[in-house]
């Protein structure tokens, strides 16, 4: 069941995209979170799952062809002519299969960029994902997604596991892995270099977040500290783990594979937690490909290839990060002068026009962003807990407006679920049944006008609209205040939406004290395809994340908690649907979700990225999937003139 | 003048410490601080006011102002600097890293700038109101006018469409450790910087230039009929090149720290990005650092050129 | 004569000792536009960015706001992430009209979000004057004050002032600014006051040394003994003899401010809800190659309007300036 011949099979078979994720995702949350085995390593060779799978593939292969028999249609009708078509796509097709049949050559250094600050080298008490892009090289998961775009699980730290009922988990724990032998971190005396990876090891992982306790007895920030709750006890019994979970949880192996959710060796852990915050090497050790040589925030980051990976190992030799560039001219002299491997931007403008400078040289890939971007407008207080004034706000956003203008109109609209996590998501055709998301933006106009008059919207003076700084300071998008403003004068024919900026640092609190003003930028990520955790999150009567205080104790509490617990997809769906409309119609209660886009990103063609076609994936989980199948080909033409500058050493 | 520069030197202390009283409360009044703006540049998670109180606490950010006032002078006093809240290192360290850069950078613009100041500033003043004047003054005038970081963005584009030279931002290596590599990493930012930077120059020039022409002592010359050209060079530009070495001496004090867009742009490793990120992270040890080396080398800068400006000249005594 | 000694002798003490000379240039504008073909080119420039501002709401062919958009009858509900590779607009039944070409519906084409470039440039030469003139007034205004008290009174009262001064020059003058704007909000009146206040030390210098050498003069200390008020003197004697510096300082510091203002709103700390040209270079810039039409126009405005005025300001020194007036 390797990712790769699956990829290439249901590229040959021409499944349209949408069905073959709808099918799989039915399959993803029922095979692996319900089905009785779970697909484990790559190397093993098990029929018995790929069997379960297959026959609800089959089924759903036949479905495919008809949809995809419509899709053609559709072609037709959209003046594309079949036979260029088809032409383009079976050229596209052979050179994906002709670069996936490539053998992969071991050497090298890749370079990229990263982040610029970083709050802590311990991934349980990190929040943020510049951490773990790090980390997620040095360290492990007891799972990971083979295939985030189906949620397809495969084995890490736990060769497979088996769901007997809805409540316990059974995770077999792999041979033979061990922690690092060398590196700063392993020389560290505090830790144990070498030695082999045990089931206690991850079972301190897990009841230290569950606690919730620093060292010194005070609570610390473990940010998954919520999902670890959902364990109730942890058997440990001759290579196996048995998690004994509080209720049953459908929805809970697959965080598992959550990128967060990174192992650490307990000796170190503890040993330098007064000190987490202190950024450098030596305090990270893992059982990952790579092994951590260096981390000074401000100047670069860089690994070395761990001989001992489980794994068939990694390919390149080292990887070196080099810090954010942070200008748009300096990344992309860096990406064309062969300095950075590869270049992404949440603005695909310059990739776009580096790709087009540079066709045959360079590779794009087309990806999903888990950072969704809404609309946040405060219903806790005045004025905004009027709801009409709310839903007048959601109908007067322009959400496909936003995507044109900031990404070239490479996005989709997204309702409470993002179309990311599309299993659960408000289909695109379904949602344009709303008025928020019609395509009729004047008919939604003149609604979100009665609505705005009727609530008193012109009596409310001046309204101060805030976007992130970290949006606004972006160069091609620093009048994103006024182009907000402007969206919302426009549809009310008023004056008083006035762009501001405001740092995250004062956003975030406001959020959590529910004094915030009104907001657009980007939320806290998704994190897994499973939509049914975030959706509580959101809106469940006393939920942390619930910040617009929504109680609806009967249209919303009650589905979600029937939902989480629901084993059957169908079922669950279902509710989280019903969830979705009542929240569209009562204008999302304040939490006006707007799209999620896609971008590109650019790899020379010397670079093998793991993701070898486009993916709707998540930005972030590329990199544990990378970690392991990314090399270099210094022999494709494009290599020419790399190895002539290289990164300073840090 | 013993006593002159001892003067100038404790007067130049105390405006130092004026500047590190500016430095300090300007960062305490600045919303946020070092621990909120960690989360601004990472994306978003389950960050919640706990985490970002107990960042403070270790920083030692929730102490109150006074005290951290007096910690803060007392360091100074004592020339620690503290240590950078990003990546921990010293102070001086990342100076001893970012000196060097914006000193190369600093040193080839007013190479550039001067190199072409100068002779248009003498010409233009020799030939006033003519035609090579208006040409010289219109397009020095004109180089001066566009912005830096315009030309400077245009020149890239034009570098990389036509892969003219490599321009290194990873690499960063120094003058003298890979000249040619060096260089052409500077190529675009020196000129750029150079034809804008030395705008004061060019034109104190002409005018020292314009009012030493008609003193008599040149008439004079002329009517002895010495060559134009040694009249020029032995007896004017003599006596018109002290105050414009004033102003060349000022441009290069403040040459440091200046060069913000370049160096963002080109990815130069120097003092003036190190100072701009430092604000908006609030980084507060390496901002007040920063800050106080800069006005350091501003205020002794001046001072060195107001003694030599004192030695050349004899007309001036320096009391 | 003694050169004062509490702080950098500048070259401008020995200018300034001329200007008590001051005699009379070419009176008449005509005679200054012949004379001083460079000034009256960057006078005419300046009266034509002038007539520009003033007039924005009709020189403008469009809203500089406004949107523009196009239908697209041909879009998809539900596009892959290939079809929208292959074509982004597929999804959206109406495409913005972003980064068209100058035609002669928009004259130097549109940006990013959709918005008429030739607009946006005529409507952002308001924050441009408006700031090179407002700070360069408080520069030289506050200068003034500063400077002739401080030199007029001399002793501890220069001495402080002085020190002050110089804290304020040696702060690196784009943190200076930075910090400033971000303490306050970014506003425009903000900005002004920022950079007006980060011209004082120059400007005060300026005054300061001018001030020094006519303080010395005879028909000042004439004036002193027939007992006229120190206030008297300073107005009376003082301000009409430094008048010339301050004039080529205010006229050359717009220019200065301009491109500072320029320089911060690239940077993306200029002042929020105005149209800037500094911003409009900032967001086109990455991408020259394909759509350069914001940088080109935009920065071609900056370059343009600070040329004429540092060309003015020339002139007018050339003009004022007695010893410098041509053979």
């Amino acid at each position: 069941m390797s990712e790769r011949n699956y990829w290439t099979r249901m590229r040959r078979q021409r499944v349209s995209r949408r069905t073959m994720l709808g099918a799989s995702a039915k399959a993803g949350v029922g095979a692996a979170g319900i089905a009785l085995v779970g697909c484990g390593d790559d190397d093993d060779d098990d029929d018995a799952p790929a069997a379960v799978t297959q026959t609800q593939a089959d089924e759903d292969h036949a479905e495919a062809q008809a949809d995809q028999a419509q899709a053609d249609q559709a072609d037709t009708d959209t003046n594309l002519s079949r036979p260029a078509r088809e032409e383009e796509e079976q050229a596209a097709e052979q050179a994906v299969v002709a670069r996936l049949d490539m053998t992969p050559v071991d050497g090298g250094t890749i370079v990229e960029q990263s982040a610029n600050v970083y709050e802590t080298v311990d991934a349980s008490l990190t929040v943020a994902s510049p951490v773990i892009q790090v980390l997620a090289r040095i360290q492990s998961k007891l799972l990971r997604f083979s295939n985030p775009d189906s949620g397809e699980l495969t084995g890490d730290l736990a060769s497979g596991w088996e769901i007997p009922d809805g409540q316990t988990i059974v995770l077999q724990l792999r041979d033979g892995v061990t922690w690092h032998a060398e590196g700063p971190g392993a020389d560290n005396p505090a830790s144990t270099a070498g030695r082999a990876l045990t089931a206690e090891d991850l079972a301190f992982n897990i009841n230290r977040q569950k606690n919730g306790r620093l060292v010194d007895g005070t609570d610390g920030p473990f940010g998954r500290k919520g999902y670890w709750s959902s364990i109730d006890s942890i058997d440990i019994d001759d290579g196996a783990m048995t998690m004994n979970l509080a209720g049953p949880d459908a929805t809970f192996v697959q965080g598992l594979a959550n990128e967060f959710n990174l192992m650490g060796q307990p000796e170190l852990l503890n040993a330098v937690e007064a000190e987490n915050i202190d950024i450098s090497p030596d305090k990270v050790i893992g059982t990952g490909p790579f092994i951590l040589t260096e981390w000074v925030p401000g100047e670069g980051i860089s690994a070395v290839r761990n001989p001992d990976y489980y794994n068939q190992g990694a390919r390149a030799d080292s990887y070196v990060w080099i810090q954010s560039f942070e200008d748009p001219t300096a990344y992309r002299i860096g990406f064309e002068q062969k300095q950075v491997d590869t270049m992404s931007d949440p603005d695909p403008d310059v990739v776009l026009a580096i790709h087009d400078g540079l066709v045959d040289e360079t590779n794009l890939t087309f990806q999903g962003v888990a950072n969704t971007v809404a609309v946040y407008v405060n219903s806790n207080l005045e004025p905004w807990n009027d709801l009409r004034l709310v839903k007048a706000i959601d109908l007067a956003i322009n959400r496909r407006q936003l995507i044109q203008q900031f990404h070239n109109g490479l996005g989709k609209v997204s309702g409470p679920v993002s179309w990311m996590q599309e299993a659960w998501a408000i289909p695109q055709e379904e949602i344009t049944d709303f008025s928020a998301y019609s395509v009729d933006r004047d008919a939604a106009l003149v609604e979100a006008n009665a609505l705005w008059q009727a609530g008193g919207g012109p009596d409310l003076g001046p309204i101060d609209w805030v976007t992130s700084e970290t949006w606004a300071l972006r160069a091609a998008w620093n009048s994103t205040p006024e182009i907000i403003a402007t969206m919302f004068n426009d549809a009310f024919s008023t004056d008083q939406f006035v762009g501001v900026t405001k740092s995250y640092g004062e956003i975030i609190p406001s959020w959590f004290n529910k004094t915030f003003d009104p907001f657009f930028s980007w939320i806290p990520n998704i994190e897994i395809p499973d939509a049914r955790a975030d959706m509580a999150a959101a809106f469940k009567s006393g939920a942390p994340g619930n910040i617009w205080s929504v109680s609806e104790p009967d249209a919303i509490d009650a589905k979600l908690t029937a939902a989480l617990a629901e084993l059957d997809y169908d079922t669950a769906n279902g509710l989280i649907r019903e969830v979705q409309d009542f929240v569209i119609e009562n204008g999302q209660f304040g939490r006006c979700i707007c799209y999620n886009y896609i971008y590109p990103l650019i790899t020379w063609n010397y670079l093998h990225p793991t993701l070898k076609t486009e993916t709707e994936g998540w930005n972030f989980l590329a990199a544990s999937l990378n970690a392991v199948d990314q090399w270099l080909d210094p022999n494709d033409p494009s290599f020419e003139g790399r190895s002539a500058l290289s990164p300073k050493p840090i | 003048m013993q006593q002159y520069i001892i003067r100038r030197a404790v007067l130049n202390v105390f405006v130092l410490f004026i500047v590190a009283t500016m430095v300090f409360f300007a960062v305490q009044v600045l919303p946020g601080n070092f621990a909120t703006q960690q989360f601004a540049s990472a994306n978003l998670g389950g960050v919640t006011p706990e985490s970002i109180a107990r960042a403070e606490s270790v920083l030692g950010l929730d102490k109150p102002v006074v005290a951290q006032y007096g910690t803060f002078l007392w360091d100074l006093v004592q020339f620690d600097l503290g240590e950078s809240f990003r990546s921990k290192r010293s102070v001086w360290s990342e100076l001893g890293r970012a000196v060097p850069y914006s000193m190369e950078l600093g040193f080839l613009i007013v190479l550039v700038g001067f190199s072409i100041a100068i002779p248009v500033g003498i010409l233009s003043a020799v030939h006033q109101d003519k035609l090579p004047d208006y040409v010289l003054r219109g397009g020095a005038i004109f180089a001066l006018a566009a912005p830096v970081f315009w030309t400077a963005s245009i020149a890239v584009i034009f570098v990389l469409k036509w892969d003219l030279f490599k321009i290194d931002v990873t690499g960063q290596p120094h003058l003298w450790e890979n000249p040619q590599t060096a260089l052409q990493w500077y190529l675009i930012p020196m000129f750029a910087g150079g034809i804008a930077g030395t705008a004061t120059t060019m034109r104190l020039l002409r005018s020292q230039m314009l009012e030493v022409l008609r003193q008599d002592y040149v008439v004079t010359a002329r009517a002895k009929g010495l060559r134009e050209r040694t009249i020029i060079m032995r007896h004017a530009l003599r006596n018109a090149w002290l105050p414009v070495l004033t102003v060349m001496g000022l441009t290069i004090a403040t040459i440091i720290g200046s060069q913000i867009v370049l160096e963002q742009m080109f990815n130069i490793p120097g003092v003036g990005r190190l100072l701009f990120q430092s604000i908006f992270l609030r980084d507060t040890p390496l901002l007040e650092g920063l800050v106080l080396v800069v006005a350091f080398v501003v205020v002794f800068t001046n001072l060195f050129v107001d003694v030599l400006y004192g030695l050349l000249d004899p007309r001036v005594r320096l009391a | 004569m003694t050169t004062p000694d509490t702080s950098a002798a500048l070259p401008f003490e020995e200018h300034a000792s001329a200007l008590e000379r001051i005699g009379s240039g070419p009176r008449s504008l005509g005679r200054f536009l012949v004379q001083k073909k460079l000034g009256g080119l960057g006078l005419v420039i300046v009266i034509f960015f002038t007539v520009i501002t003033i007039l924005s709401g009709v020189v403008d062919r469009y809203e500089p706001d406004f949107i523009f958009d196009r239908d697209n009858p041909g879009f998809l509900a539900n596009p892959t992430i290939p079809q929208l590779a292959a074509d982004p607009d597929i999804g959206s039944p109406r495409v913005v009209d972003q980064f068209i070409e100058p035609s002669s519906k928009h004259w130097f084409g549109t940006d990013k979000f959709g918005r008429d470039i030739y607009s946006r440039v005529i409507h952002g030469t308001k924050l441009s004057l408006i700031i090179g003139f407002g700070a360069s007034l408080i520069a030289v205004v506050s200068g003034l004050i500063i400077g002739v008290v401080s030199a007029y009174y001399l002793g501890w009262l220069d001495l402080i002032i002085q020190r002050a001064i110089d804290a304020v020059y040696a702060f690196p003058f784009i943190v200076l600014i930075l910090l400033i704007v971000q303490i306050a909000e970014p506003s425009t009146r903000n900005v002004v006051i920022a950079l007006g206040f980060g011209g004082i030390p120059f400007a005060t210098r300026l005054v300061r040394s001018a001030t020094l050498s006519v303080r010395g003069a005879e028909y000042v200390q004439a004036a002193r003994v027939i007992g006229a008020t120190d206030l008297r003197i300073m107005v009376r004697h003082v301000l009409p003899n430094i008048g010339a510096v301050l004039i080529i300082a205010f006229s050359i510091g717009i220019g200065a401010f301009i491109l500072a203002e320029a320089t911060i709103s690239f940077l993306g700390a200029g002042p929020r809800g105005e149209i800037s040209w500094g911003k409009m270079v900032s967001t086109g810039r990455a991408a020259l190659d394909l759509h350069p039409w914001e940088s080109v126009f935009a920065g071609s405005a900056i370059t343009l309007l600070v040329m004429a005025f540092n060309l003015l300001g020339d002139a007018m020194r050339d003009v004022l300036d007695p010893r410098l007036r041509g053979r």
